[in-house]
């Protein structure tokens, strides 16, 4: 029971890792990390390496990375979570972004704060109290812009654009299942709403953005594997009081793993890669993200 | 025992899955860089706008510029500035183009960032002793 509690919940984190792709346009799962059924609190640091591979423009199109450009990000995070009653926990992430691009003949190397993440989640139904009732959480989520946005960059190429520059208020509904105790799916979808925005000189409001979230795999004795797949998009935003038409949309395989390393103590090898495949995505940078996190968690005695 | 060889077969095939696709996306190639030609009346139609842009990149671009006065098709002096908003994002960028004269009587501007992929528009204004107008066309940044 306790490898499967911990499976969950570090599954969920790998997927609920922010999205380097769209760091300045919101992270798309927005659930932080959660605990254990018996965990108490849990404190995690993680290293992500994104390697852009391409973009997907206006019409759908994938196109791969012009000759002579790449981008390489490095992400840092922090994360924090505390029961503070039984069914609710409350967290923090705090992400730490460093940008190496090359573009169009120009170079630059920035490192950044991210955006704060406070999170909190509600767990309406643990899993498996049911067999056949899956566990059911709500989430909840502000992101803290502490970085720089888009419109603020002094970048040419944007190798300093380390946040989306504007508060957001995310839910979320997650839905597990164990199947016989040595296969687990998870299901979660989310609502990311944004405050209005004045990016330089014209007020800009973003439209909802939206996700979905798919993770399913096998648990062994000291391992586990997740797979699956996650789709977000977002329409255009009003600016000016004009709405746009159009929109963004991304879609990535996920892969995690967690391995028991000690008492509480587990490694989260994740990777995520954007679908090269046309219409999967729109108007976003599309990139492979390998990461790696150690994480410990503490039960109650 | 069979059943724990099993599952790590669906994990090894499930990485395996995800390394093809990374391998493919790695594989594509980037479209060709398309040149921009717009020649265009104002919104005010004041002035005539005739612009090229080599090449349409993520990061720092260059167009060159020549503004005419519409009713006579003579080139007029102008102070310009030149902006840009992302479409799907609704913002721009604080780093300023840098705006030169060429020999020709045009502009060169150069600097002039868009530094995400998707649909820009891009804006021009020109303000003349008399006369003023603004030029807005699209470009994608792939």
């Amino acid at each position: 029971m306790r490898l499967w509690s911990s499976l969950v919940a570090l599954c969920l984190y790998a997927v609920a890792a922010e999205a380097s792709a769209s760091v300045c346009c919101g992270d798309p799962a927005g659930l932080g990390e959660r605990l254990g059924r018996f965990e108490i609190a849990a404190a995690s640091i993680g290293q992500d390496l994104r390697y852009r591979v391409g973009s997907y423009d206006d019409e759908g199109s994938f196109a791969g990375m012009p000759a002579g450009d790449s981008e390489l990000g490095l992400r840092t995070r922090a994360a924090w979570t505390v029961r503070v009653a039984k069914p609710l926990e409350i967290g923090i992430t705090l992400p730490l972004i460093t940008t190496f691009a090359s573009k169009g003949g120009t170079s630059d190397q920035r490192i950044g704060v991210g955006d704060a993440v406070f999170g909190a989640r509600v767990t309406l139904l643990p899993v498996p109290v049911y067999e056949l009732w899956p566990g059911v959480a709500l989430t909840t989520a502000v992101v803290a812009p502490l970085g720089r946005p888009s419109w603020r960059s002094e970048s040419a190429i944007g190798a300093d654009v380390s946040g989306q520059g504007v508060p957001e208020l995310r839910f979320g509904l997650v839905l597990e299942e164990a199947i016989e105790g040595s296969w687990f799916v998870l299901a979660s979808g989310t609502l990311g709403l944004f405050a209005a925005s004045d990016a330089g000189g014209r007020e800009v409001q973003r439209a909802p953005r939206v996700g979905v979230q798919l993770v399913t795999g096998p648990t062994f004795e000291g391992l586990a594997f997740g797979a699956g797949v996650e789709h977000e998009r977002e329409a255009s935003p009003s600016v000016a009081g004009k709405d746009g038409s159009g929109g963004r949309r991304q879609t990535n395989a996920l892969a995690t793993a967690i391995v028991d390393v000690g008492e509480g103590l587990a490694l989260v090898p994740t990777l995520r890669v954007a679908l090269p495949i046309e219409s999967l995505g729109r108007a976003e940078k599309a990139d492979i993200i390998s990461g790696i996190a150690l994480r410990m968690g503490w039960e109650a005695r | 025992m069979k059943r724990s060889v099993l599952m790590h077969g669906c994990g090894r095939r499930a990485w395996l899955a995800l390394a093809l696709v990374a391998t493919a996306a790695v594989a594509c190639q980037a479209a060709p860089d398309e040149a921009v030609e717009v020649e265009r009346l104002g919104e005010a139609g004041e002035l005539m706008f005739e612009l090229s842009m080599d090449r349409v990149v993520e990061g720092p671009n260059e167009l060159e510029l020549w503004v005419r006065e519409a009713s006579t098709h003579d080139l007029v002096d102008v102070e310009l500035s030149v902006d840009a908003l992302h479409v799907e994002m609704g913002h721009g960028s604080e780093v300023q183009p840098e705006i030169s004269r060429t020999r020709d009587g045009g502009y060169l501007v150069s600097g002039l960032s868009l530094a995400m992929p998707g649909r820009w528009t891009v804006f021009v204004d020109a303000q003349a002793a008399t006369l003023s107008d603004r030029l807005q066309f699209d470009v994608v940044v792939r």
